[in-house]
């Protein structure tokens, strides 16, 4: 997949980070024949079964060149789901300021749930993934 | 007034000798038991032990009465949460924070955390003003309709203004000289005959935004 394939299709997702639960969200999007172009979004190099289905990009989501890879406007769907509760909670907030929309953020603890709802970001822990979100996979 | 310290750190050592002046209550919140006992020697019983992005820290640390909020540690993403706790939770009026990557700046900014000190800024500001012509400083921010903020300018011999009268001098609409201060320290209020000397410090009121129209004027 290449990224002008992103720029033009409005099925695209991003996933900020890389954890168990974002394998587990990436392997259900695929599986969902939506034809959602997925593009992972992680600070550390990593290998993933996923190598060839999605488009992997390495850095920091402020980074200017990383950025322009990332078109929020043709975005239906951003996920931060890093393993770090408190960088996920930030990049979302982040993103939002970058005009995302339909942004979920995991969190590992419940005390964070309802943190961020002024800002209409869904946050939702891991073991207990909410409708809204599996219902970008399930039919 | 009561004032919540998150980290303890040469920052928060200052802060503690800087209130204390004025009489204010102050909690320092630490993760690090050994520093907590480190300030707590030095300053007696100041510090709460524990992780402040936790809901009950914050709650023992007495935030619901705390009028000032000052989050100082060296990761955004922990300064973020905290800031956001302690905002939702219990509507702690002024969060100050330190922010390590501007690039986060709009994110804070956007969640009402717009008081952020930036440390790497601050130094560059500090030389700019030792060292340059016109490098304005912020004074205060007020909450007008249009924004206003006060700004201070220093004059050096490159100025258009130079050696011109407050008459002469025709500053933009949305732009108001307060005060000026000579280079012996001396405070002048700008009146028709008074003339601006290089090394002067102009105390300036400006429209929010607006800054470059009057630093253009004055370079």
């Amino acid at each position: 997949m290449n990224n002008s394939q992103q720029l033009t299709n409005k099925n695209n997702c991003i996933i900020f980070g890389n954890s168990d639960i974002a394998n587990f969200i990436i392997e259900s999007l695929l599986n969902s024949n939506n034809n959602y172009n997925i593009t992972l979004l992680s600070e550390e190099s990593f290998n993933t079964k996923f190598n060839n289905d999605i488009y992997i990009l390495k850095g920091n989501i402020y980074d200017p060149k990383i950025l322009n890879e990332l078109d929020f406007p043709n975005t239906s769907l951003s996920i931060c789901c890093s393993k770090d509760t408190n960088l996920n909670i930030l990049t979302s907030s982040y993103i939002k300021s970058l005009k995302a929309e339909n942004i979920f953020c995991c969190s590992y603890e419940t005390q964070y749930n309802n943190l961020l709802n002024s800002q209409n970001i869904i946050t939702f822990n891991p073991w207990n993934i909410p409708t809204k979100l599996n219902s970008y996979w399930r039919k | 007034m009561y004032i919540v310290i998150i980290g303890a750190n040469n920052i928060s050592e200052q802060l503690i000798d800087w209130y204390s002046k004025y009489n204010h209550e102050i909690t320092i919140v630490e993760k690090n038991l050994n520093k907590c006992h480190e300030f707590d020697q030095l300053y007696g019983p100041i510090c709460q032990h524990g992780d402040a992005t936790d809901l009950n820290i914050q709650k023992s640390s007495g935030m619901e009465r705390a009028d000032i909020l000052i989050v100082a540690t060296k990761n955004d993403s922990t300064n973020f949460v905290i800031s956001s706790l302690a905002k939702s939770n219990f509507k702690v009026n002024t969060i100050i924070n330190r922010i390590n990557n501007m690039n986060y700046s709009k994110a804070f900014e956007e969640n009402g955390f717009d008081i952020l000190i930036n440390v790497e800024s601050s130094i560059l500001k500090s030389i700019e003003q030792e060292t340059s012509i016109l490098a304005p400083w912020p004074i205060a921010k007020l909450q007008t309709n249009p924004l206003k903020e006060i700004i201070g300018i220093k004059i050096n011999d490159d100025s258009n203004i130079l050696g011109k009268s407050i008459t002469e001098i025709e500053l933009p609409s949305h732009c108001q000289l307060l005060l000026i201060i000579r280079s012996n320290g001396i405070t002048d209020i700008p009146s028709g005959h008074k003339t601006i000397h290089s090394n002067d410090e102009l105390i300036v009121l400006i429209q929010e935004g607006k800054k470059e129209s009057v630093l253009e004027y004055l370079s």
